[in-house]
C-alpha cells in the first residue's frame, strides 16, 4: 500500500498519544486529517464549573487543532455527543440499575470510535482510521483476518478495550504507536518541540471526571437511587449480616466501604438485583472458575477459538488466565478457567487471548 | 492544491489593496503615541485625527462623534454597558432582539445580572420585527433600545430608520449594530434617528483589530475602558493609528464605490440563487424582499451537514455553517433557533457571504462541487 494514496483519519483527544500518532502518519507520507469527537460536556453532566476533565474540553480541541496545524493537516471537531449519551451513558447508568459494573470506555470504542465514526468517515472518502492507543494489529495465519496484538509497551497496553472492533472495522483501522513505549512517546513528541509533549494520562472514566460516579448518578440519574433502596447485606449462608446503602454503590471485589464490622477482611461477592442483596464473604468465597459471557464479538471464526486452549482476561488491570470457552447456547458462551478466579464482575469485559493476541471477547454476564 | 474559493466575507473579508498600500507606507513610520508632546506624537496624532474627521465625513457625522475602539464586539460593549448605565438613565429596561450578534446578546446578559431587565421583541419566522411591537414593549424605565442592521447570518435587513424614529420620539437612546451595513448600504448619520452605531473594519477592507462607535453629541455614555483621556474621555488607551488610518481608508473606498459594488453584489446574489436552485433538497431561507445581497443563507435536508462541510474545506472552498461550533458542539446558532430550526437543518445550513470581487466563476465552481456533494452524501429521508 502506497501512503500517499491512503486517506487517514486520526481520531484525536489533544493528548500526547493522539498527536504524536497524528505526526508519525504524516511522516510515513499518509494523507492525514485529525478529528476531535466532542462527545459530552462536564457541565451538561453535572460537573463543577473550572474543573474540566482532561478530555473534550475547549483546551483540548485546541490542543488538537493547533498539533494539526503544526503538521499542516486539517483538523475538524465532530460532534457525536447524541449518540454518545444514547448508546455509551445510557447503558453505563442500567448496568447499575442491574448491579453490574460497566466499562463505558470499550463501548465508546466499539460503538462511538470505531463504528458510528468509519460510518461518518465513509462520507468523506476516508480509508482508514488511526488512533493513539498501545496496541498492534496482526494478521492471524490460518485464516488472513486482523487480530489485535498487545503493545509493545506492555504497561501500556490497551488491547483490553479493543475487543469489541467488529473484524470489518478493524479491517481499517491503524495503531501508529504500537511498537513505541510511552516512554519513547513523550521523547520523540519532546524531540518534535510538541506542545502536548507533557500532557497528563487520563485515567478516569471521561465524563465522571472527578472519578465519583455514585455522585454523577445521584446528580444525574436520581431514578437510580429510587429505584435502589437500601437492602441486606448477607453471607454465604444467606443469612442477614448489615443494610447496604442501594446496589449501585457496589462493585464485586470491593472491599471498602461496606460499613460491616464483622472482624474479618471481607469483600462483596454478588450482587442480585432481582432480590436487592449482597453477597459479601472471604477473599476464597468470591473466587470462581466458570462464568457465561454475551454480546461476543469475534475477531477470527469462533471455530478457532472454542475448545481450544486460550487465556481470558477480565479486567483492565488483570493478567490472561489459561481457559477454555463453550458455546452455552445462541447468544452465550461459557468461560472454564483451569483455575479458579477472583473477583469476576459481571458487566466488565472478557477478551479472549489465542497466542497472545486479542480474537474475541464479550461482556461478563453472570456466574 | 486547488484554488481557495472564498465565500466567507461576512466573517471577514480580504483587505482593500488601497488599505493594504497605506499600511505599507505608513508602517513604519508611525511609532509616537498620540497623546505625546513631542514632534512623533504630534505627527501620530495628526494621523488619528485626519482618520477620524475622513470617517466622520463619510458617514455624516461629526468629528468627536467618531469613537476608535477595538472592533465591533468593543463597540457593541461600549455602547450597550455605557448607555445602559449613563447617569440620566431613566430607568433599567432595555428593548432588544433574539438575533442580535452574540456580542449585543452577551452584553445584555451582563447587564442582566446587573439588575437590568430585557425585553426581546417577538420575531416572525424570517426574523423580521415591527415597529408596532416596540411601540408596544416600550416602557417609562426604557433606558435603551438596540437592534442590529443587517443579520450577519441571514443578511436580513432591519427597519432601522422606522425603529429609530419611534425610539427618537420617544427620547430613548437607538443603538445600532452596523458591522455588516457597512460598505453595502448607504449611511446617512446626519439623516438616521440613532444615538449610536458600531462599526467593524475587517468587514469592509481594513484589518481585524479595528471599529468605531459612533456616539451622537449630547447623548451620555459611562466609560467601560479607564485608564486615559483618549477618544474624547470616552475610552482609555492608547489608540491604533495605523488602525484608525486603515479604517478611514476602507470607508472612504466602499463609500466611493458603494453603487458600484451594490449593482455588483446583486448580479452575483442572482446568479449564486439561479445556481444553489440546482442542489437537490437546498432550500433558500429568505422570505420577501429585506435581504442585503452579499449574504445568503440556505439549508440542505437529508444530509449530516458535519460531512458535507469537512468535505467543502476539502476543497479549499470557505463558507460559514449554522452552528456556534466555538466549543465544538454542533449546537444551532441562536438565530437558527429563533426562528425554530431543529438540529438537523441547522446543522446542515450554509451561510455564504460575497464580496464585489467575487468572480461568476467562484459561485459557479461553488454550486457544482456542493450539488456533487450533496448527492453523494444524500440519506433517504427517514
Amino acid at each position: 500500500m502506497d501512503p500517499k494514496d491512503k486517506k487517514v483519519v486520526i481520531a484525536m483527544s489533544g493528548g500526547v498519544d493522539s498527536s504524536l500518532a497524528a505526526r508519525l502518519l504524516v511522516e510515513q507520507g499518509y494523507d492525514v486529517m485529525g478529528v476531535t469527537l466532542k462527545l459530552w460536556g462536564y457541565i451538561d453532566t453535572g460537573g463543577k464549573p473550572g474543573h474540566e476533565s482532561n478530555c473534550c474540553s475547549l483546551d483540548d480541541i485546541n490542543n488538537a487543532k493547533a498539533e494539526c496545524a503544526t503538521l499542516g493537516i486539517p483538523h475538524y471537531t465532530l460532534d457525536m455527543s447524541a449518540e454518545f449519551k444514547q448508546i455509551v451513558m445510557e447503558n453505563f447508568v442500567s448496568e447499575y440499575k442491574a448491579g453490574r459494573t460497566p466499562n463505558p470506555c470499550v463501548l465508546c470504542n466499539t460503538e462511538i470510535k470505531w463504528h458510528q465514526l468509519l460510518n461518518k468517515l465513509d462520507d468523506l472518502g476516508v480509508d482508514y482510521l488511526a488512533t493513539g492507543h498501545y496496541a498492534r494489529r496482526v494478521q492471524h495465519p490460518e485464516t488472513g483476518k486482523w487480530v489485535i496484538e498487545r503493545g509493545k509497551d506492555l504497561h501500556k497496553d490497551q488491547s483490553y478495550v479493543l475487543w469489541g472492533i467488529r473484524p470489518e472495522d478493524l479491517e481499517r483501522t491503524l495503531f501508529p504507536l504500537g511498537e513505541l513505549s510511552k516512554q519513547e512517546v513523550r521523547s520523540l513528541a519532546a524531540a518534535a518541540d510538541m506542545a502536548t509533549a507533557e500532557t497528563p494520562e487520563s485515567m478516569e472514566i471521561c465524563f465522571v471526571p472527578d472519578n465519583d460516579y455514585r455522585r454523577f448518578l445521584n446528580e444525574q440519574h436520581p431514578e437510580v437511587i429510587e429505584e435502589a433502596p437500601p437492602g441486606n447485606f448477607v453471607n454465604s449462608a444467606g443469612e442477614i449480616i448489615g443494610q447496604h446503602q442501594g446496589i449501585y454503590n457496589y462493585t464485586v471485589g470491593q472491599r471498602k466501604g461496606l460499613g460491616l464490622a464483622t472482624g474479618e477482611r471481607i469483600f462483596v461477592n454478588k450482587i442480585d438485583a432481582v432480590t436487592n442483596t449482597i453477597q459479601v464473604g472471604s477473599k476464597s468465597d468470591a473466587e470462581a472458575s466458570s462464568f457465561l459471557v454475551s454480546g461476543c464479538n469475534w475477531l477470527i471464526p469462533e471455530s478457532h477459538i472454542l475448545d481450544q486452549d486460550v487465556k481470558v482476561q477480565i479486567r483492565y488491570n488483570h493478567k490472561a488466565k489459561p481457559a477454555r470457552i463453550r458455546r452455552e447456547n445462541v447468544e452465550e458462551v461459557r468461560v472454564n478457567y483451569l483455575e479458579p478466579e477472583n473477583a469476576i464482575t459481571p458487566g466488565q469485559s472478557a477478551v479472549f487471548f489465542l497466542n497472545d493476541q486479542v480474537v474475541g471477547g464479550g461482556i461478563i454476564k453472570s456466574l | 492544491m486547488k484554488q481557495t474559493i472564498y465565500l466567507d466575507h461576512a466573517a471577514g473579508t480580504f483587505l482593500l489593496p488601497g488599505v493594504s498600500k497605506l499600511i505599507h507606507e505608513f508602517a513604519d513610520s508611525l511609532t509616537g503615541n498620540p497623546s505625546s508632546i513631542h514632534g512623533q506624537g504630534r505627527l501620530a496624532h495628526k494621523q488619528l485625527d485626519r482618520s477620524r474627521r475622513s470617517i466622520a465625513h463619510n458617514l455624516g457625522a461629526k468629528h468627536g462623534e467618531i469613537v476608535f475602539t477595538s472592533g465591533g464586539t468593543e463597540a457593541n460593549n461600549l455602547a450597550l454597558k455605557g448607555l445602559a448605565n449613563s447617569p440620566g438613565a431613566p430607568g433599567k429596561h432595555i428593548i432588544s432582539c433574539a438575533t442580535e450578534h452574540p456580542s449585543t446578546l452577551e452584553s445584555l446578559v451582563a447587564l442582566e445580572r446587573d439588575g437590568f431587565e430585557i425585553s426581546n421583541l417577538p420575531v416572525d419566522a424570517s426574523g423580521q420585527i415591527k415597529g408596532s411591537d416596540l411601540k408596544q414593549a416600550m416602557r417609562p424605565d426604557t433606558a435603551l433600545i438596540t437592534v442590529m442592521w443587517i443579520n450577519n447570518e441571514t443578511g436580513l435587513i432591519h427597519p432601522i430608520e422606522e425603529l429609530g424614529t419611534i425610539a427618537r420620539s420617544a427620547g430613548v437612546p437607538f443603538h445600532c449594530d452596523a458591522v455588516q451595513a457597512a460598505g453595502h448600504e448607504t449611511i446617512d448619520l446626519s439623516r438616521l434617528p440613532v444615538a449610536a452605531m458600531s462599526f467593524s473594519g475587517h468587514k469592509m477592507g481594513a484589518p481585524a483589530g479595528t471599529g468605531v462607535l459612533f456616539l451622537r453629541k449630547g447623548t451620555a455614555l459611562q466609560v467601560q475602558s479607564h485608564g486615559g483621556s483618549q477618544e474624547n474621555n470616552l475610552r482609555g488607551g492608547t489608540p491604533n493609528v495605523l488602525g484608525a488610518l486603515s479604517f478611514a481608508k476602507a470607508l472612504e473606498i466602499q463609500t466611493d464605490q458603494l453603487l458600484k459594488h451594490q449593482d455588483q453584489l446583486i448580479r452575483l446574489n442572482k446568479r449564486l440563487q439561479d445556481k444553489l436552485s440546482e442542489v437537490p433538497g437546498l432550500r433558500l431561507n429568505r422570505q420577501g424582499r429585506h435581504y442585503a445581497p452579499h449574504i445568503l443563507n440556505c439549508s440542505i435536508s437529508d444530509v449530516d451537514g458535519e460531512a458535507m462541510f469537512i468535505r467543502l474545506d476539502m476543497l479549499n472552498i470557505a463558507v460559514s455553517n449554522g452552528s456556534a461550533c466555538t466549543s465544538g458542539s454542533q449546537t444551532p446558532s441562536h438565530v437558527l433557533s429563533a426562528l425554530g430550526f431543529n438540529k438537523e437543518l441547522a446543522q446542515a445550513t450554509i451561510r455564504v457571504s460575497l464580496s464585489y470581487s467575487t468572480t461568476e466563476k467562484e459561485i459557479d465552481l461553488f454550486c457544482q462541487a456542493l450539488a456533487e456533494i450533496v448527492l453523494s452524501i444524500k440519506r433517504e429521508p427517514l
